[in-house]
């Protein structure tokens, strides 16, 4: 009898309440007449609950077989693919689920059940009531129209737009006008789906404020599915075996999850305008539920060979931007373009690798796509470029007259000449006004040509690789004319001078990789560019340097400096006259350096625009690291991100009071290796990803992956195990996406300083070898740099 | 030049020029449509401000009768750019700008009020601006606390807004 009540609860809670009470009934009255009525009851109710099992397992199994629409189809494609009783039994509880909210969403919500789609619940007014905003004194304050909390709510970001959302309903709504909806994006992991399909059917019509969003990323990846936690040595080594052996054959887990995405998919994909996938499989799962789809990024996805059904990309003709797979080898080139038939008439961003296998298909459809191309990033894989394939490249590029923005990424100093021949033809009606070069070697005759065909146009500059000769005559025909250069990876001694021989008004933000300069050319270069809004060097800078950025560049908005190097006194740095400068500064990333003099020199001062600021961890500092965090606070009123790899800060982190008295404003703090981290275990390894070094403007040091690693007393850091579990991860992560690995060591215990410092200087030096080794045979990345 | 009448909701006039008036879309609008532009002395009715706003909101328009009218396209609609300046729709506000809108949040919002119904932009603009940063960095409660807001979610529904919030991610 209990169990039958118990399997019958979708009746709902009163119905099994009355069934309790006559159950005592029977047993308080001896009467067997009474007890025989009671008992047909139960027989009678105990046939309504099969007969209804049992028409819902009918209507379960018709929804699979009925062949209507997509649903059934892609149901059927991953039912065939023997995934048999388990994942079956799964989705028959999970549809028993559903239709157990489809039929009474509508009706009573037990209490259990009061959640957000109460809130949404409420009929929407074009122009609603204002606020009921009287307080306890009885003063009304003044009313304003919802219209206009929208457009106040329109000025704020994503973080504070969060907080919003939780103040009351009336501004839960608000904050869910589309166009403020736009500044987030919904990211679906393995982890939280369930969570998702959940609030979908239990708040049916409710749903969509939540979980319509434009922009959404599927994280999930098939190795999701082999373990759970892929941040420690052991784990890493068991993957990599599992890896290679397990991942064809189908997770029971992996297919149900499959489903469960094809249902979300089917409800929101209607609304989606740019998705980015990780997986092949996923793409072909839910193509067909994109008909609005403007972007599409596969730049990482990865091959799964489970596929049954092949990717049409033909399904998404208002396809906009196109970022196809960009690493080397990527066999989904070939799945993707074959059955690209028909061009895509708006196609304006294209990003597109030209490799060996797949070179025609690919130089096909660059040359369909030629007449609308505004962006394209080109990746040059491996593949021997025989005369033949000049040909056809030349008649490729010969068609382009639109690009605007050009990026290069060569994986190898051989194709160097394909570069220059990609450029030869391109025809000079292409205002290009952004290049990227990505190169081992940029050679000289290569930026003569760019100098020759474009000078005049371009206005950003970034070469990648390693540039030889006289700097000064390649970057002469440049001078005054770029708004933006990066200069990375270089040996030239003359770099100062060639890029600002005289003043230069024009150029507003500069990026300077490793290189050695003198001072004194350093104060030269600084004088020569007073416009300057953003700065990011990447070599180690003295205090003088410092204390000269600080002093001079006053336009500066955005400013990313390398721990300092100088071990001197921090005196000399106090001597700076002006230090504080550099008032319209709104994100800094430094060592403490510059803060500990403003606050030496007891200068009432205030980054008054500074929201996002990343404090690095520098040698000179480790005694004044008693710099109270509130006290930093008080230089930084509007500090709204704060990331740091200071160990003290994280310790400061833990006091959360104090810390948000510190910083009032303080949407974010980012500790450096933050999840996993323990403090206990003395060290972490912070590995900043390829990611970060494109984005100069976006607030670098806010964007960088942290990839914490438990020290093992067998696993030291330096050890060749420790760094090859990191490099397994990042190969599983990144694939050889990844061109820029930064690695960097700190430690948190600071009572043992010098075992520490000679342990990093030892461990470093074996890091690069290997980071050496490893890459050579499987990856292409060809710039590591491994900072202390 | 010629003038006109301005009178609040608590019934003073303000004697305007002509210039300085048409900063608001309302009026301007009303004069062309009515084609009273060259008449004097019109008493123009305005009952939704009263005369602390409207002096506010005068003194406002004498400071910014010589901009250019900026085409205003509006902040929501332009994604025509780069994807990656969503958040830069922020405009400069000016030191005078700054200074003016330093008031308290009643007269701020009084202020956004009578700026949206004589429909002048600008101020509008930078008002709401204003409004926004004394948001910027508040946690919820805070907000609540400033704006004397009750919270009506429930904990179960707060639960859930903050396990969704924590799907989301900045563009």
């Amino acid at each position: 009898f209990d169990r039958l009540v118990f399997s019958n609860n979708f009746f709902g809670f009163e119905w099994v309440k009355t069934e309790k009470t006559e159950f005592d009934f029977t047993i308080a009255s001896p009467d067997l007449q009474m007890f025989l009525v009671a008992i047909n009851s139960l027989a009678l109710a105990l046939i309504l609950c099969l007969s209804i099992l049992l028409s819902l397992v009918l209507n379960i199994l018709f929804y699979y077989i009925e062949p209507d629409g997509q649903n059934a189809l892609t149901a059927d494609l991953i039912l065939k693919q023997g995934l048999a009783s388990q994942v079956n039994s799964k989705a028959v509880h999970v549809h028993a689920t559903l239709n157990d909210y489809d039929d009474d969403y509508d009706g009573d919500e037990t209490a259990t059940e009061n959640n957000i789609y109460h809130i949404l619940r409420r009929p929407k007014y074009d122009i609603m009531d204002t606020l009921s905003n009287i307080d306890n004194n009885g003063n009304s304050q003044p009313e304003l129209l919802y219209e206009m909390w929208r457009k106040i709510f329109g000025y704020l970001s994503h973080a504070n737009l969060q907080q919003v959302k939780l103040v009351c309903k009336d501004w839960n709504e608000l904050a869910h006008a589309p166009e403020l909806k736009r500044k987030s994006k919904l990211i679906i992991r393995k982890s939280n789906l369930r969570n998702i399909v959940d609030i979908m059917y239990k708040r049916r019509k409710y749903f969509f404020d939540c979980l319509t969003y434009e922009s959404v990323e599927v994280r999930i990846q098939p190795y999701d599915y082999l373990l759970h936690d892929s941040s420690t040595y052991e784990s890493l080594v068991l993957l990599s075996e599992a890896y290679n052996s397990l991942v064809y054959e189908e997770n029971h887990d992996e297919a149900y999850d499959l489903l469960l995405l094809l249902q979300v998919f089917s409800n929101l994909g209607a609304h989606i305008l740019k998705l980015k996938v990780y997986n092949n499989r996923i793409v072909s799962v839910i193509q067909d539920c994109l008909p609005t789809l403007k972007e599409l990024d596969l730049s990482c996805a990865e091959e799964d060979k489970r596929l049954q059904r092949r990717v049409d990309v033909n399904k998404f003709q208002n396809l906009e931007s196109f970022f196809l797979p960009f690493y080397d080898h990527s066999v989904l080139h070939e799945e993707f373009l074959c059955m690209a038939e028909t061009p895509f008439k708006r196609l304006k961003k294209l990003s597109i690798m030209l490799q060996e296998h797949t070179l025609d298909r690919s130089l096909s459809f660059l040359k369909a796509h030629a007449f609308s191309l505004r962006w394209l990033e080109l990746g040059i894989g491996y593949w021997q470029c025989t005369s033949h394939d000049m040909m056809k490249l030349q008649e490729v590029f010969t068609k382009f007259s639109k690009l605007e923005a050009l990026y290069i990424k060569a994986y190898n100093s051989r194709y160097s000449d394909t570069v220059k021949f990609v450029l030869t033809n391109l025809s000079q009606t292409n205002r290009l006004k952004t290049l990227y070069l990505s190169l081992e070697t940029i050679e000289d005759t290569l930026l003569q040509l760019v100098a020759q065909k474009w000078s005049s146009s371009l206005e950003c500059l970034r070469c990648f690789g390693c540039l030889e000769g006289n700097l000064k005559s390649k970057l002469s025909p440049f001078n005054g004319r770029l708004r933006h250069l990066e200069l990375l990876s270089y040996n030239s001694v003359d770099l100062l001078d060639a890029i600002a021989p005289e003043m230069d008004t024009m150029l507003t933000g500069l990026r300077l990789g490793s290189f050695l300069f003198t001072p004194n050319k350093f104060f030269d270069l600084i004088k020569y560019l007073p416009n300057l809004t953003a700065l990011n060097l990447a070599s180690c800078v003295y205090h003088d340097d410092m204390g000269y950025i600080f002093e001079h560049l006053v336009n500066l908005r955005y400013l990313f400096l390398p721990p300092c190097e100088s071990s001197a006194s921090i005196r000399s740095f106090c001597a700076t006259p002006n230090i504080t400068n550099l008032k319209k500064l709104r994100a800094l990333s430094s060592c403490c350096c510059p803060i500990v003099v403003i606050s030496k020199l007891s200068a009432n001062y205030k980054f008054k625009e500074l929201s996002k600021l990343a404090l690095l961890h520098c040698e000179r500092l480790r005694p004044h690291y008693d710099v109270a965090l509130e006290q930093i606070g008080e230089y930084f009123p509007v500090l709204e991100e704060l990331t740091s790899n200071i160990s003290k800060f994280y310790e400061l982190n833990e006091s959360l009071p104090l810390f948000r008295k510190g910083f009032p404003k303080l949407c974010e703090y980012k500790q450096a290796g933050h999840r996993g981290f323990n403090r206990k275990k003395q060290c972490g390894l912070y590995v900043s990803t390829g990611i970060v070094c494109t984005a100069l403007f976006g607030g670098i040091a806010l964007s960088k992956k942290y990839l914490p690693l438990n020290k093992n007393s067998s696993n030291s850091p330096g050890s060749s195990k420790y760094i090859q579990s990191i490099y397994l991860y990042l190969v599983f992560r990144f694939k050889r996406k990844l061109t820029f690995v930064g690695l960097s060591y700190w430690h948190t215990d600071d009572r043992k300083p010098e075992w520490h410092r000679q342990y990093i200087t030892s461990s470093t030096k074996k890091a690069i070898n290997l980071w050496k080794q490893l890459t050579k045979s499987y990856w292409r990345a060809h710039h590591i740099v491994v900072v202390k | 030049m010629p003038n006109i009448k301005l009178q609040s909701s608590d019934n003073e006039i303000f004697i305007v020029d002509i210039q300085v008036a048409k900063c608001s879309g309302t009026i301007k609008a009303m004069l062309e449509d009515c084609g009273m532009e060259d008449c004097d002395n019109i008493v123009v009715p305005l009952p939704n401000v009263n005369s602390v706003i409207l002096r506010k909101i005068l003194e406002w328009a004498a400071h910014h009768k010589d901009d250019k009218s900026t085409a205003d396209n509006g902040d929501n609609n332009d994604d025509d750019d780069d994807d990656d300046d969503d958040e830069d729709n922020e405009i400069d506000i000016s030191t005078w700008d700054a200074d003016f809108l330093d008031i308290g949040r009643v007269d701020l919002f009084q202020l956004i009020r009578g700026a949206n119904y004589l429909n002048m932009e600008s101020l509008l603009r930078a008002a709401c601006q204003t409004a926004a940063d004394m948001l910027k960095g508040k946690t919820s409660e805070e907000m609540r606390d400033m704006f004397k807001i009750k919270n009506d979610l429930t904990p179960a529904e707060e639960a859930d807004i903050r396990k969704i919030n924590g799907w989301l991610e900045a563009m």
